[in-house]
């Protein structure tokens, strides 16, 4: 008995640790599922969590691009500073390019922003003042939307052995905030038969989603149409309350078996995050 | 008494106190004990604030609670930390992924494995892996469960919640459950006893302050922002205040049995209050005691409840005067007029170039009898109608009062007063110039910053130190909202301007010399007025013409704020009365 305990203790150490092995290594990993984003922080003591009247002090943003897809068109401003107390210089500063992440660069791009502060006078009598500010980004990115489907044009064959569809398959995310969150097929059989495929976006990030346009939509080699519902271009105002559904429709080939496509979607969007900060000046 | 039964009973306890001591030390060999020892030394430990180990100690406890588990149940060590393991690798090497693709394959894994010695053991392995989840539940409860909770599933910080995090000596009160029976009784008693202690204490730190706030409706502390590292940043998002279980008892000591949850409320308050202080640069820089900035603090707080709200900010130091008596040797009664001494204490933290003038009088019916004033200058006693002098920082002075040369007899009134001449005060209001084009942007910008400042109101009425008097001022599309919608061209037509002044001090505003609101930018005919009429009959308002304004602001964001200061130029009267009494009737 002392035996077989020993051989199953090393048994689960075998397949816990291969578990582990597998992971971090990273190899075959897919940056683009999940839900990532821009990261913005300020950097320790800069600003420096006491700062004095008729001073000046180092602000420091570091910025950093977890999603898997490039920002480009950045802006960083700080907004809510009362310029009674406090001025930054620039008020805004421009960053053009943040690489996501990929097998070539699994951290995703980090860059500092610097600006410079001034703390002045506080008010006759004060011993303190704090205030609360935004630190806010802007930018536009894009995201794609990968994933391996059944379509089976011919459902009344019993016979068929091919792969079987599904009418709706869940997703946690692209790796953007910007995601799918579901994808509808409906098949309408017949002499003519054609697949309408439903797409759910969602804001899975922290920000704001401001325009969406998808650039891209491919089943298996070829171009299908597609358009947000209820609209007529390609371009959409993110609406949390009402998010939008992309709808695409294609036309397929009759008496074809089941089989297995990718289907791709391309989007590029602008989004906006913000990080709520304080600022403290000591007389 | 019999010398046999007095040998006896000697025996006998020392039997007992040997046995005992046999027991404690077998006790001290077993697992469980050894939990209850680590477990609670882990947690003063860590409610001290050393938390240096605490990962490394939770995983040692983890695996010692493994063999008590074991030893107590009688069970196969193997098959108890087969779950043991696996809850480890999941949670510490796949930081607790509960994705589906990834637990398809690790709950297909580990049921692979846990059917494993169950095929092996017939099914009597089932217990034992059972048994293995208890310190797994207790380890997820210890590093992190709350925190995940919070973090992942967006629970609210409770009452209950924070006592979970902060309160709960985990691994302690599992060794205290595994403790072995024995054959003494009296061991067995005191392991019991202390089983019971161990339940009241879960009651009296988790069950008591959650009474009030039963379930999760409460929404989270407001400072809070972001997480940094889980446990770490929901510890830090709870006020540092005393035990609860210290409080609860405490209480309970106090015979507060009507009012629980307010005393330990109460004493959290006063805990929250000693541990800003701690925190406080004045206090770590002995400018002030612990004690005095507890009482600083309850001050300003009682201050700002007893006024309008939001009007006074306690950051700002307050310049106070006040005329004071001391009871044990004013002369209330005297067979022959006196000297009558006051004291007026002041405050003037701003270093205004104050002037006091001090008079006295002995009031009559409606006759009024002149006093003099008597001050030292030099090496001279003078005597005055009115003593004249500059007030500098702070301090106290003596205001003697002699009596007139005239026969007195009878009861008086004795009228205290001090000009103060030269007094400035300065207030401030606060407004969000908003770049919306239509109401519908303006709501929008405005929850954001209700969102980032706190709750508008706070933005609607002037704030000043605790002056004896103050320009009020206010001025937007309505003179209190404090949003003021721009235009694309950032102009600013036809906002309206609400001016008055307030008097708070306990005394008289007898002139204002001047009044002043510093709006950059902003033009308008009432900004700034001299000679204001002093209405004869007292109030605490004297009204201020109003005007509309126009103005520009550059707002290039969703919004600014801009702080916008107000100054009052004005002489104040401070009198006291005291009644005295002169004769021997």
């Amino acid at each position: 008995m002392i035996d077989i305990k020993r051989i199953i203790f090393f048994f689960s150490l075998i397949i816990l640790v291969g578990c582990t092995s597998q992971t971090p290594s990273g190899i075959d990993y897919n940056f683009k599922q999940g839900v990532n984003e821009l990261q913005l922080s300020t950097v320790k003591n800069a600003p420096p969590s006491k700062i004095f009247e008729n001073s000046e002090f180092p602000f420091l943003i570091e910025l950093h691009n977890k999603a898997a897809y490039d920002l480009i068109d950045g802006e960083l401003s700080i907004i809510g500073l009362d310029k009674k107390y406090f001025y930054l210089s620039p008020p805004k500063e421009n960053f053009a390019l943040m690489e996501g992440r990929s097998l070539q660069n699994p951290v995703g791009d980090k860059i500092f922003i610097e600006f410079q502060g001034q703390a002045n006078e506080l008010f006759e009598g004060a011993e303190r003042y704090t205030d609360r500010y935004v630190v806010q980004a802007k930018y536009s990115s894009t995201m794609e939307f990968v994933d391996s489907i059944c379509i089976d044009p011919d459902v009344y064959d019993v016979f068929e052995s091919g792969c079987k569809m599904r009418d709706r398959k869940s997703y946690r995310g692209q790796g953007s905030p910007l995601g799918i969150n579901q994808l509808e097929q409906i098949l309408t059989p017949g002499t003519s038969p054609f697949i309408e495929l439903r797409l759910q976006l969602r804001n899975m990030g922290k920000g704001e989603l401001g325009t969406v346009t998808f650039t891209d939509a491919k089943l298996g080699a070829n171009e299908i149409s597609c358009q947000f519902k209820g609209t007529v271009g390609k371009t959409i105002t993110f609406d949390k309350k009402r998010p939008p559904v992309l709808i695409c429709k294609h036309q397929l080939l009759r008496n074809v078996g089941s089989y297995t496509t990718t289907l791709l979607l391309g989007f590029s969007f602008d989004y906006k995050i913000e990080e709520i900060k304080t600022l403290n000046i000591f007389s | 008494m019999d010398v046999d039964t007095d040998v006896g009973r000697e025996m006998l306890g020392f039997q007992l106190v040997s046995s005992g001591a046999k027991e404690f030390s077998e006790a001290a060999r077993t697992s469980s004990f050894l939990l209850l020892i680590i477990g609670s030394i882990h947690y003063i430990l860590r409610f001290l604030g050393f938390d240096a180990f605490y990962f490394v100690i939770s995983l040692i406890l983890f695996v010692i609670s493994g063999y008590a588990i074991s030893t107590k149940l009688e069970k196969d060590r193997a098959a108890i930390f087969l779950p043991m393991l696996i809850f480890v690798v999941w949670f510490f090497v796949f930081q607790a992924r509960f994705d589906l693709q990834f637990l398809t394959y690790f709950v297909v894994s580990i049921v692979t494995l846990l059917l494993l010695p169950m095929i092996f053991s017939k099914g009597e392995s089932i217990a034992a892996e059972m048994a293995g989840l208890i310190p797994v539940l207790f380890l997820f409860f210890d590093v992190g469960f709350v925190s995940f909770m919070v973090e992942k599933m967006h629970w609210p910080i409770t009452s209950l919640v924070g006592n979970l995090v902060l309160f709960m000596p985990w691994w302690a009160f599992l060794g205290l459950l595994l403790l072995p029976s024995s054959e003494n009784e009296n061991a067995n008693m005191v392991v019991g006893l202390a089983r019971i202690v161990g339940f009241l204490y879960i009651i009296l730190v988790i069950f008591i302050p959650i009474v009030p706030d039963v379930g999760y409706e409460k929404s989270l502390l407001p400072s809070i922002q972001e997480f940094e590292e889980a446990r770490e940043d929901v510890l830090a998002r709870l006020p540092n205040n005393e035990h609860p279980f210290v409080s609860n008892i405490a209480c309970l000591l106090q015979g507060e049995y009507k009012d629980p949850v307010g005393c330990v409320d109460r004493r959290k308050e006063a805990s929250r209050l000693v541990n800003q202080c701690k925190n406080d640069e004045r206090v770590k820089s002995n400018e002030m005691t612990l004690k005095e900035c507890v009482e600083k603090i309850k001050e300003e707080k009682k201050s700002v409840g007893q006024n309008l709200p939001g009007s006074y900010d306690p950051n700002l130091l307050p310049t106070k005067f006040e005329f004071k008596v001391d009871k044990d040797f004013f002369p209330y009664k005297t067979v022959e007029p006196a000297r009558y001494t006051a004291n007026f204490d002041y405050e003037n933290p701003r270093h205004q170039q104050i002037t006091a003038k001090f008079s006295c009088s002995f009031i009559k019916d409606k006759s009024v009898l002149p006093g003099k004033i008597e001050y030292r200058k030099g090496s001279d006693i003078k005597k005055v109608e009115a003593w004249e002098v500059k007030l500098l920082d702070g301090g106290s002075l003596s205001v003697i009062c002699l009596p007139p040369e005239v026969t007195m007899a009878g009861s008086y009134q004795l009228s205290y007063k001090a000009d103060l001449l030269g007094l400035k005060s300065k207030s401030y209001v606060t407004r969000f110039f908003v770049n919306a084009s239509d109401n519908v942007q303006k709501k929008k910008i405005s929850q954001k910053i209700t969102k980032i400042e706190g709750s508008l109101n706070q933005f609607r009425e002037t704030k000043s130190a605790q002056e004896p008097a103050r320009l009020l001022f206010g001025f937007g599309h309505t003179v209190k909202d404090p949003i003021i919608r721009v235009n694309q061209q950032n102009e600013l037509n036809n906002l309206e301007m609400g001016l008055s002044i307030e008097n708070i001090g306990g005394g008289k505003i007898t002139a204002v010399e001047l009044y002043q609101v510093y709006l950059d930018n902003f033009a308008g005919n009432c900004l700034s007025g001299s000679q204001v009429t002093i209405p004869a009959k007292p109030s605490s308002r004297i009204r201020v013409s109003g005007c509309s304004i126009i103005g520009y602001v550059q707002v290039d964001d969703d919004y600014i704020p801009k702080t916008f200061d107000a100054e009052l130029n004005y002489n104040y009267q401070m009198e006291h009365k005291v009644g005295i009494t002169v004769g021997d009737k």
